[in-house]
Parts: C-alpha cells; sequence; structure tokens
C-alpha cells in the first residue's frame, strides 16, 4: 500500500514516515502543499496524510483537490494543530476521513491508517 | 568662459585659501579608513551569519534524522540500539564537544515534544537527560539576559525536567514580566493545581494573557486540587483575586460562594466584573438582593452586568427593581432591564406596555426584536 506523507516539518515528516515504513507500508514524503498535488497526481497514492498549515497549498485545498478529483476514494488523514477544531470541520466538509491533532502519538496515527487501510 | 570651469577655479582658490592640501588629504583618509572599517564589519558579519545559518542547517539535517529514528523507538532495547548507532555516537561526541551544536539539538527536540506525545514525546525527553543537555539549559537559566533565561525555562519545561522545579520556581515571581511568565507557565506545565502556590507569593501582576495561558495549562491536567483558592480569593494581589475567580468560573466551585460574594464589595471593579461572572456559573438565590442592592453605587458596565444575571435568574422579586431601570437615564441600562423583564417575569409584554411608551424609539424596536428572541 503506497500513502503520501505531506507535512512542512522534517522531523514530524520522517518521523511519520519511519514508523509508517515499520508498519510496511511504502511510503513517499513532501514538504509542501505544491509538491504534494503533483505527486498525487503522478503516484496515485491509497491514502493521503497531510498536515493542513504548508507552503504553496494548504492541507485543504489538497483535500478538496483529491474529493473532486477521480482519486475521491483515497480516504485522507488531516494533521491539525490545537485550536484549528473550525479547520478541521471545513476539512471534513471538503470530504476529510479522518483527523488527529498535535501533538499526537506516531502509534495512534499508525492505527488510524490501519484502520482506514482496512476500507480502502 | 564656461560657467564649470569658473566654478572649479572658485573652489581651488577657496581650498588654497582656507585649507592645507595636506591636511584634507588626511582627513579624507580617515573617513576613507572608517567607511572601509564598517564595510569590513558587515562583510565579516554577514559571512560568519551564513556559515552559522548553513551550520545549523546541516546540523538540522543530521539531528532529524536522528530524532526521528529516536521517537520511533518501542522499547528499551530499541532505545539502547539507538544509543549504539555509529551516527548517534558521532552525534553525542559532537554534543559533547560543541556548544552551537546543542543549542540547535535542543531546539529541534522542544520542537518534536510540542507536536509529539506518548512514546515518541518520552524518548525525546529521555535523550534530552542522556545527551547532558539540561546543563546547558540550566546555565543559561543564570544568564542575566531575559530573553537567554526564558528561553531556558521554556526548555526545561518542554522537555518535562520536573527534577528542576524549585530553580524555575525561583523565578514565577522575577522583576521581568517575560521571565516570570514563563516561569509562571512552567511550574503549572509540570505539576500542575499545585504548582499554583506561587499565587501566595505573587507580588507582581498576571496578565489577562498569562491567566488565559494558566487556565489553558490546567486544562491538560486531571488532577485537580483546589486548596488554595479560598486564600486566593482574599489575596492583596487583585490580579491573584481575578484568576481565583476565573477558576471558581472553569471549575464551578460553589464552596466558594460566600468569598465570591464578598468579592462584589472589591475596590477593584475588574475584580467586581470577575465576581459577577463567576456567581453567574455558581448561582444561588441569595445573591439577587445582593444584586439589587449594590446596582445604584456601581459603574454602568457593571450594572449592565448585574441585569445581564437578572435576566438569567431573576425573580417576581425583583419586578419593581427592573420596572424602575426602565425609566433609567442611559439607554444600554433601559434595554438592558427591559430584557431582563421579558426573560424572568410573568406576563412581561403587557408590563412593559404598561410601563413604557410602546410607540416611540427604542421600545418600537425593541418590543418586536425581544419577542423574536423569546419565540428562537
Amino acid at each position: 500500500m503506497k500513502i503520501l506523507v505531506a507535512e512542512d516539518e522534517p522531523i514530524m515528516l520522517k518521523t511519520i514516515a519511519l514508523r509508517l515504513r515499520k508498519d510496511g507500508y511504502d511510503v513517499i514524503t513532501v514538504a509542501d502543499g505544491r509538491e504534494a498535488i503533483e505527486q498525487i497526481e503522478e503516484q496515485n497514492p491509497d491514502l493521503i496524510i497531510t498536515d493542513i498549515m504548508m507552503p504553496y497549498s494548504s492541507g485543504l485545498e489538497i483535500v478538496g483537490k483529491v474529493k473532486a478529483s477521480g482519486q475521491r476514494n483515497v480516504p485522507v488523514i488531516v494533521l491539525s494543530a490545537m485550536g484549528q477544531e473550525n479547520v478541521v470541520v471545513e476539512a471534513f466538509n471538503l470530504g476529510a476521513d479522518d483527523y488527529i491533532t498535535k501533538p499526537f502519538s506516531p502509534n495512534e496515527l499508525s492505527m488510524r491508517v490501519k484502520r482506514l487501510a482496512k476500507t480502502a | 568662459m564656461q560657467p564649470g570651469l569658473v566654478f572649479n577655479y572658485i573652489t581651488l582658490y577657496l581650498l588654497d585659501a582656507v585649507v592645507d592640501p595636506l591636511q584634507l588629504l588626511a582627513v579624507t583618509l580617515f573617513f576613507v579608513c572608517i567607511i572601509a572599517g564598517v564595510v569590513l564589519f558587515i562583510l565579516f558579519y554577514l559571512i560568519r551569519r551564513t556559515g552559522r545559518s548553513m551550520r545549523r542547517r546541516s546540523l538540522r539535517e543530521q539531528y532529524s534524522n536522528c530524532i526521528s529514528e529516536l521517537a520511533v523507538c518501542e522499547t528499551d532495547e530499541e532505545l539502547q540500539s539507538f544509543l549504539q548507532q555509529p551516527d548517534t555516537q558521532r552525534i553525542t561526541r559532537l554534543l559533547e564537544h560543541e556548544a552551537f551544536s546543542r543549542r540547535v539539538i535542543i531546539t529541534e527536540l522542544l520542537k518534536t515534544v510540542k507536536n509529539m506525545s506518548g512514546n515518541a514525546a518520552t524518548n525525546v525527553c529521555w535523550f534530552y537527560e542522556q545527551a547532558n543537555l539540561q546543563h546547558d539549559s540550566l546555565l543559561r537559566l543564570q544568564n542575566g539576559a531575559w530573553h537567554v533565561k526564558a528561553r531556558a525555562i521554556q526548555e526545561l519545561s518542554g522537555l518535562r525536567q520536573n527534577k528542576y522545579i524549585t530553580k524555575i520556581y525561583r523565578h514565577t515571581n522575577n522583576a521581568n514580566e517575560l521571565v516570570r511568565n514563563e516561569a509562571r507557565t512552567a511550574v503549572v506545565k509540570l505539576t500542575g493545581f499545585e504548582g499554583l502556590r506561587f499565587l501566595d507569593v505573587a507580588t507582581y501582576p498576571l496578565t489577562e494573557w498569562q491567566q488565559l495561558c494558566l487556565l489553558y495549562e490546567l486544562s491538560l491536567h486531571s488532577n485537580r486540587s483546589f486548596e488554595g483558592v479560598q486564600r486566593w480569593l482574599q489575596s492583596s494581589n487583585s490580579s491573584v483575586t481575578e484568576f481565583a475567580l476565573r477558576l471558581v468560573e472553569v471549575y464551578h466551585l460553589h464552596a466558594c460562594f460566600s468569598t465570591v460574594t464578598s468579592c462584589l464589595k472589591h475596590a477593584a471593579k475588574p475584580v467586581r466584573k470577575k465576581a459577577l461572572a463567576a456567581l453567574k456559573e455558581i448561582y444561588d438565590p441569595a445573591i439577587n438582593e445582593i444584586l439589587v442592592a449594590m446596582f445604584p453605587a456601581e459603574d454602568a458596565d457593571v450594572q449592565i452586568l448585574i441585569l445581564q444575571m437578572l435576566k438569567e435568574f431573576g425573580t417576581e422579586e425583583e419586578q419593581a427593581f427592573l420596572l424602575q431601570q426602565l425609566l433609567h437615564e442611559q439607554q444600554e441600562i433601559k434595554v438592558a432591564a427591559a430584557r431582563a423583564v421579558y426573560y424572568t417575569q410573568p406576563d412581561a409584554e403587557s408590563l412593559l406596555r404598561q410601563r413604557v411608551q410602546t410607540d416611540t424609539y427604542p421600545w418600537n424596536v425593541l418590543l418586536v426584536q425581544l419577542k423574536q428572541e423569546v419565540l428562537l
């Protein structure tokens, strides 16, 4: 299973990628929104994990584009900071499948990915 | 003769007559040297800054790999094997010898702890101690510069160094506002409600922002203890009393009712306003009589708050008082009183129609609006 992780904080990006690789997933990492959109089109991931606040294109734009395209069945998990409840609601309105609030445990993210991977 | 040549002749004549050419040369050289010195200094500074930022970038890159590996370790064995890895050992050696590297990694560890919880955060704090990085933070805590001190407090609290709580606690009443704010937030972050004991000795005020930060930190702790609240409600520092009232309001501390009621007589208006807000959350019918009694002596903004409370908790006993306020000279108070009557009195509409001219402003608008509000 191919997972795309979009996160602009290098340590977070590497940690998430490492944790998911440990679980046996094929992980593509990108550090900004524009690159994320390009990679989604090129690589056709089976699941997307995206931070909300990112350079060039926000996580919301990514959710919107994915859910409005032919990849609308690809599950999207949104990473949000505390106090961004309104943004999370907006992400759900756009079609996001799950969200996780920072600070979060990589193990918790791994469990959520496993759950969504079953339905993907 | 051309005007340019005339100008040159005059300038040369004046220079010959007034300034010695050798003196002029010396002055010119002096200024050239100063300008060259400044340019060289700027150049040196820029080169050094660029070098440092490049070094920081490269260290961050190395550390991000190391920290992410550390964050995903799940057992003690995995942590021990992480420490034995050649990359980790190289970084540990670097950290032993270079203060700049230690500063960079502490920043990265702190950033990681802010974004991650569970095992990942615990591992990061464990590494901070393993690499003896807390000594750097402790050294900076003794620094005279306020921003260095404040940063050190942030590091120690962010990386869960509970054992240094007494060192941080000393700064909770620091003369510098930013240092004491960091220290106050840190002790509450590390020890929860227990950390609030600094309120017993706080002589400097707690700003609104500080109070909100403390409430946020408290919300993350489940072991609640309100032992000191009664004491803080009677503090000579009015901002401490305000904060205690916020605690009463947020945590519905009914046991504090009588002390909160006495805060309605406090000399500071913000305290009286916060007391009203707290009483709304721990309401007791006995308070209505006190509210009516204190009303005449209060400023308009507090009077409006009293009427807003009576809008929620008023009874028929307050009817005469509320109807009397409909004739108040201030529009806002009239409106607040009308709203209280409408919400709490039986047959309010006809009561209002008897007392006011319903076809004149503001009553012609207000009555329609109140009717809509109640219907909604």
